[in-house]
This record gives C-alpha cells, structure tokens and sequence, in this order.
C-alpha cells in the first residue's frame, strides 16, 4: 500500500522511536526470539522515553499530558515503534481504553484526576469486564456495588472478575459492576473506577495453556470505591463499555495487523525453501487473507480519523484476523515440521498456541457474527 | 479517495458516485445471463459491451488519448463490481481488461479508443508455453480480437480471423461463463511489453475480484430475504445461529476481499510492486469468499440450492471459472516471491 504522511512525517516519528530505543538501549529481535518480548520494566521505560519527547499520548490534551496531536500523527507514531521493533505498548488498558473512555464520558475533576496519571506512565489500569458466569453474556454480570448505608459518597463492591489482564500489576480498575436488579440486566450496570490497593480486593494469576499468566482472577469483597467513582451514569455504564470496546478495536488492531503480517512474510520464507508447489496455494490464500486484513485495518483507521464511527466491518476483521492468526500459525508449524527445522518448530508452536485465545478474548467469534448478521446483515435477533 | 496518514481510506468523491449510479443504471437494463440460451447470452454481452462503451463505462480511469475519462483506477472497479451486481456477462470484464492493457504503454491509443468506446470487442487470453492452447472463463465466439499475453513476452493483439476458438457445452459448465479453447497463433508483435502486461494484469485480478464480491453481494442478499422468509420449525430459518452465523462467515470473508480489491486498485494510481501483488491477492482473495460464500448460500437454499431452476449454480460455476484468470508471475510460486521478501529483514513488520 502506497505510504502517506500524516502531519508528522515517517520520518520523524521513525527518528523519535530509534532515539528512544537508543536511549533504553534495545535492540529490535528477530519475531521468533524468545528474548524478543520486552518485560514491563522495559515497556515502561520505552513508555517514558516516548513520553518525554512528546510521543505517549500525543493526541490528547496538553492539559492532560499530551501533545494536541492528530489521531492520525499517534497512529503513525505506533505504528513505526512497531515496525521498528519497539517494545511492546505499556499500560495498554489504561492508554488504549480507559483513557479513551475518560476523554468521551468523565467528568472534569475525573479528568483532572486520572488522565496525567496514565500519561506520566505513574498508574496501571485494569479492566474489570468478564465474570465466571457472565463472558459472552455481559450484561448478566453479577458483582455487586451499592453505596454505603451512611450516605457517604461511596460505593462497597463484592464479586467476581476474570480474565482481568494486568490485575497483578494494575493501581486502579475500570470495573463493571451491577447497581440496578438482575431483570434490569445491561440497563442496571455502572462503570466504576475502583482503587486496586486496599484490603477487599485479591488478585490471582491464570495459568494459560503456554505456561505464561496474562490473566488474573479478581475477587472483590466489600472492596471500596469513593466518589468521584462513576464513570457515565449510575446504571449507565453500559454504552460507555461497549464504547470502551471500540477503542480496544482501533489501534490495537493495527498492532495485530502487522504482528500477522510479519508472520506470513516468515511463513512465504520458510516456504520458498520447502516449495514443493502444494504447500504455496495454502499459503498464498493466507497471505491474500492478510493483505485483505490491512486494507480493512487502514480503511477502518481512516474513518475514525475522519469522526465516523463504522458500522459492523469491525467485527468481521475482528473474527478475520483471529482466524487467519490461528490458520496462518498452523500452517507455520506444519511447514515448519516438513522442513525438520526445529527452531523454527519451537517458535511457530509458541506462536499457534498463543493464537487460540484470539477467537475467545476481545468478545467470542460467536459473539461477532451474531453482531455481524443481526446488525449487519438484518437476520433475526434472538437471544 | 482520501488520504490519512495512517494508510489510505478509500471514500467515493462526487465523480465516483456518478459512476456507480450510471454504471447501475446501465447494467440493470440489460439481461442477465440466460443459462440455457448461449448463443442468446453471447450477443446479448457484445451488445453490452458496445453500449457501455457509447456511455463510458469502459475507459472512466484511462487517460483521454485511450478514449478514457481520465479518471481514478478506482472508478473501473467500481464498474465491474456494478457488472457483477447485475449478473451481465463476464465478457464486459475481458473489455475492461483489453482497455487496461492497450492503455499501459503507449503506441496503442487508436486501437484502445476502439475498444473503450465498445467500437471493438476483446477477449483476454494468457498464454503458458508450452501449451497450444489456452482455455478463457467468460469468452464469446463473436469478439473481434483476442488479446493473447504470453508470459515473459507481452501481449500481441490478434483479429478473430487469426484464431479458432472452441465453446465447450458440457452442463457442468455454466454457459453464462462458456470456456472456450483457443488455439494459439503463430507469435506475433508484441504491442505491450512484458512489464507493462503484468501491471495490467495484476489491474485485471483486482476487476474480477471486484465484479465476484458486486455478484456475491447480490447472491447474498437474495439469500438473506430467503432465510427470513423460509420457516422451519415455526420460525424464519435466520432466526438459527447456524444459519446466521454461517452467513455472517461469508460476508466478512466478502468485505475482507472487497477492501483489498478495492484499496489495491485505488492505490495503484501510484504504482509498486507491492500494490501490484495486491491486487493479484485480491483475485486470489476473492475467489475464495465468494466460492465460499456461494456454497454457504446452497446450504442456506437446501435442495432448492440443488436445482437448475436456483440461479445459485450460475454464481458458483462463474466463481469457480473466474478462480482460472491468472495471477501475477511474482505470485506463482514461493519461491518467485521470495525474491522480493528476501530483500527485506525478517523482524516484525519489516
């Protein structure tokens, strides 16, 4: 695709991510290197060094620790630091959601409170969605806020979270919690923001299937959250996490697109040296699947900085990109183990067993589709 | 189409609309394909082609010496999708291609303006040594040229008087799409050279991905208005997650196709290799979703998807058939491709 500028020429913002990758002295790795990830400690570090030169959050307000930019200029800084090789995004709940969220629906004393937090890099946010018995059914959430029969301007919170990514790490939540009755069920939920630190509330790792423990398991009981702590409405917070949901589904999807990207371009690698010819049409179905990926990305991108909010597509990439992921890896392992090339064996298993959380997190492929062909499609709504 | 920054957001300007309603226009009064009268749906598409040219909508993007408007690459996408939508016969897509060939050198601008102004009729032909003879989804025994791309060489353009050509009939092929063998003249000059005819192949990948996703989405929404209307078990069959879900498949697949058709051949207007490949990966792109999408609308139509009667069949035999135009030379085989990756380091996004 042909290369456009934004107010920021590539350039600079190549030149800002080199600088900053000098300064915390990292070295891009090769995709399949183990030592490639980037712990928190360095994430933060680039973070910091973004931030300093102007580049953390560069599209929000100076007034809160950004640089007045253009959505455009932040989306072609992130993504040369990822086509650089730039450590991963740090915080990227609270700089991918909860700041987004903040900017669209917090007041001005929340704005003032938590935004230049999240920009100086000082606190981590979790996002406190996805229940044992409410995943794909959300709005059937059951963790409980009520305010304090004193009538201090407070909330008590019991219940249960999971799948909470950064909940070990985080200093704040953006926690979905029940205030309204069970039959009022998405029209009787609140977004809360609830401090991490304090006694009512524990944190356990999820081990995953590759070993590694993204996710956490958050118990709150008689956890507390002061005023100003509702973020919308009281029984209002619904619009504001399907919301919240859209901004998950801007910038990160670039990230993903270009993670995909690089791994089919190591996939057609490996191939040409294996070619026998009947492996190459699998894979240039996949590789045609992740061309289609980046238009959709870019055109998508291009809509939200143009102020539209576009319709359905999103979550066709959604399922799209989750799929070609878990296809493309597949594919990877199996040429992989043709060609007996064990390194490359290990870093595309590693890579095909990461992939199956992608069909699942983010909303359920199921859910999706049933998004796509009910307000899409116009087929019947029936759960 | 616009441009910003983070990459490019393909939007129809004022002219683009214009085109899309004219080519509409036009494409809905004509018939669509008669699969059981060849020889009728034959001259019924030259027809086409002839009265497109008279209104345009053969050369909107080539440059005013070929008889075009001089407009986006992006506008004769919009019109093979619009073909597509209103199931004319493929052979408008050879016309389209003829005028993507003839305009990527110079040299040929008096016989483009024949063909953009539907004057002439032409058919596309790619030619693999060491075979004698070439077979063409879409073609028609009453074109009056073949436009013969040797692979390596270029293209020569050859008068019907030069070349035999054969429909096949068997029932298993759509006669909407009839393959014809042609045998392969004697080489002749090369009026378009080697570079220049993978450009405006790649060009012709990008307009029948293009004209497969305008048909498909008129296939789909045939079959979403049956679904809501079918009732099995006392309820529409679209209320069915298994129903929804699988067509829900096929329209993303769809869209997926569609944006890289599309965004591939707006980009073009700026060249590359890269944007090259594109296109030719929106073909293969293509092919897939819509076959795909075709299977999943029978199963939606049942038994009924099974009959002759079901114009279900005619999509699926046309996207099947148009899976056989070529692709690019760098997309045929890895290790083609490879050269071009190798240039490039293999750490993430580079």
């Amino acid at each position: 695709m042909t290369e456009t500028q934004g107010v920021v020429s590539r350039e600079e913002a190549r030149s800002v991510v080199r600088d900053v990758c000098a300064a915390i002295d990292w070295q891009p790795r090769d995709l399949f290197d183990p030592r490639g990830r980037a712990s928190e400690a360095v994430q933060r570090a680039f973070y910091l060094g973004a931030h300093e030169r102007g580049w953390g959050v560069p599209a929000w307000p100076s007034r809160y620790g950004g640089s007045d930019r253009t959505f455009n200029d932040q989306a072609i800084f992130h993504e040369e630091a990822i086509r650089f090789g730039a450590p991963a995004q740090y915080n990227r709940v609270a700089l991918g959601i909860v700041g987004p969220a903040l900017l669209e629906f917090g007041s001005t004393e929340q704005k003032d409170r938590f935004l230049p937090a999240i920009a100086n890099g000082s606190e981590v946010w979790c996002q406190g969605f996805s229940e044992p018995d409410a995943g794909s059914d959300l709005g059937s959430l059951r963790t409980r806020a009520a305010p304090t029969a004193d009538g201090a301007d407070e909330w008590i919170i019991s219940g249960q979270k999971t799948w909470t990514t950064l909940a070990h790490t985080a200093d704040w939540c953006f926690l979905l919690a029940r205030t309204g009755t069970r039959e009022m069920a998405h029209r009787g939920i609140t977004a809360l923001l609830v401090p991490m630190d304090q006694p009512g509330v524990t944190v356990r790792p999820i081990r995953q299937l590759t070993g590694e423990s993204d996710f956490n398991e958050v118990f709150f009981d008689e956890a507390r959250a002061q005023a100003p702590a509702e973020l919308g409405p009281v029984n209002g917070g619904w619009p504001v996490a399907m919301r919240a949901l859209e901004y998950e589904r801007s910038l990160h999807f670039l990230e993903r697109q270009l993670r995909l990207e690089a791994l089919a371009r190591r996939l057609v690698l490996m191939t040409s040296g294996v070619d026998d010819g009947s492996s190459w049409a699998a894979v240039l179905e996949v590789v045609a699947d992740c061309a289609g990926l980046r238009y959709a990305v870019r055109d998508f991108l291009g809509r939200v900085a143009a102020g539209e909010r576009p319709g359905t597509e999103i979550n066709g990439t959604k399922v799209l990109w989750s799929e070609t992921y878990r296809a493309l890896t597949r594919l990877g392992l199996c040429v992989a183990a043709a060609a007996g090339d064990d390194a490359e064996l290990a870093g595309w298993s590693e890579a095909y067993y990461g992939s199956l959380a992608a069909t699942i997190y983010g909303g359920t492929n199921e859910i999706q589709r049933d998004i796509i062909a009910e307000r899409g499609l116009g087929l019947i709504r029936t759960r | 189409m616009r441009s910003d920054g983070i990459g490019v957001h393909v939007d129809l300007d004022s002219v683009g609309d214009e085109v899309v309603k004219a080519a509409d226009s036009f494409f809905a009064s004509r018939s669509r394909i008669r699969p059981d009268e060849p020889a009728v749906a034959a001259a019924e598409a030259v027809a086409t082609v002839r009265l497109a040219g008279a209104l345009g909508l053969l050369a909107a993007d080539a440059g005013e010496e070929f008889g075009g408007g001089g407009g986006e690459p992006a506008y004769a996408g919009l019109i093979a999708e619009a073909a597509g939508r209103h199931l004319v016969h493929p052979l408008v897509l050879h016309q389209l291609g003829c005028v993507a060939y003839l305009s990527a050198t110079t040299g040929n601008e008096s016989l483009c303006r024949e063909f953009a102004l539907g004057n002439k009729t032409g058919m596309l032909v790619w030619h693999r040594a060491p075979a004698t003879t070439a077979s063409v989804p879409g073609a028609v025994v009453a074109a009056d040229y073949a436009l013969f791309h040797v692979q390596h060489e270029g293209m020569a353009v050859v008068p019907a008087a030069d070349f035999t050509i054969e429909m096949s009939t068997e029932p298993w092929r759509s006669p909407l799409e009839a393959h014809a063998t042609i045998t392969i003249p004697p080489a002749t000059d090369r009026c378009v050279d080697a570079e220049s005819a993978d450009h405006a192949l790649a060009v012709t990948g990008a307009l029948v991905a293009l004209y497969s996703v305008g048909a498909a989405r008129r296939l789909m929404t045939d079959t979403v208005e049956y679904a809501l209307s079918r009732r099995q078990f006392g309820a529409p069959i679209g209320s069915f997650q298994a129903i929804k879900h699988a067509l829900a498949n096929a329209d993303i697949a769809i869209g997926h196709a569609r944006a890289l058709a599309f965004g591939s051949l707006a980009a073009s207007r700026d060249g590359g290799h890269d944007v090259e490949q594109d296109m030719g990966l929106a073909k293969v792109a293509a092919h897939k979703a819509t076959t795909a999408a075709a299977e999943t609308c029978l199963q939606v139509y049942g038994g009924l998807g099974f009959t002759w009667e079901s114009d279900v069949h005619i999509y699926l035999k046309m996207f099947t058939a148009l899976g056989q135009w070529p692709m690019p030379s760098t997309l045929q085989s890895a290790a083609l491709w490879h050269s071009l990756c190798a240039a490039q380091p293999t750490k993430l996004g580079d």
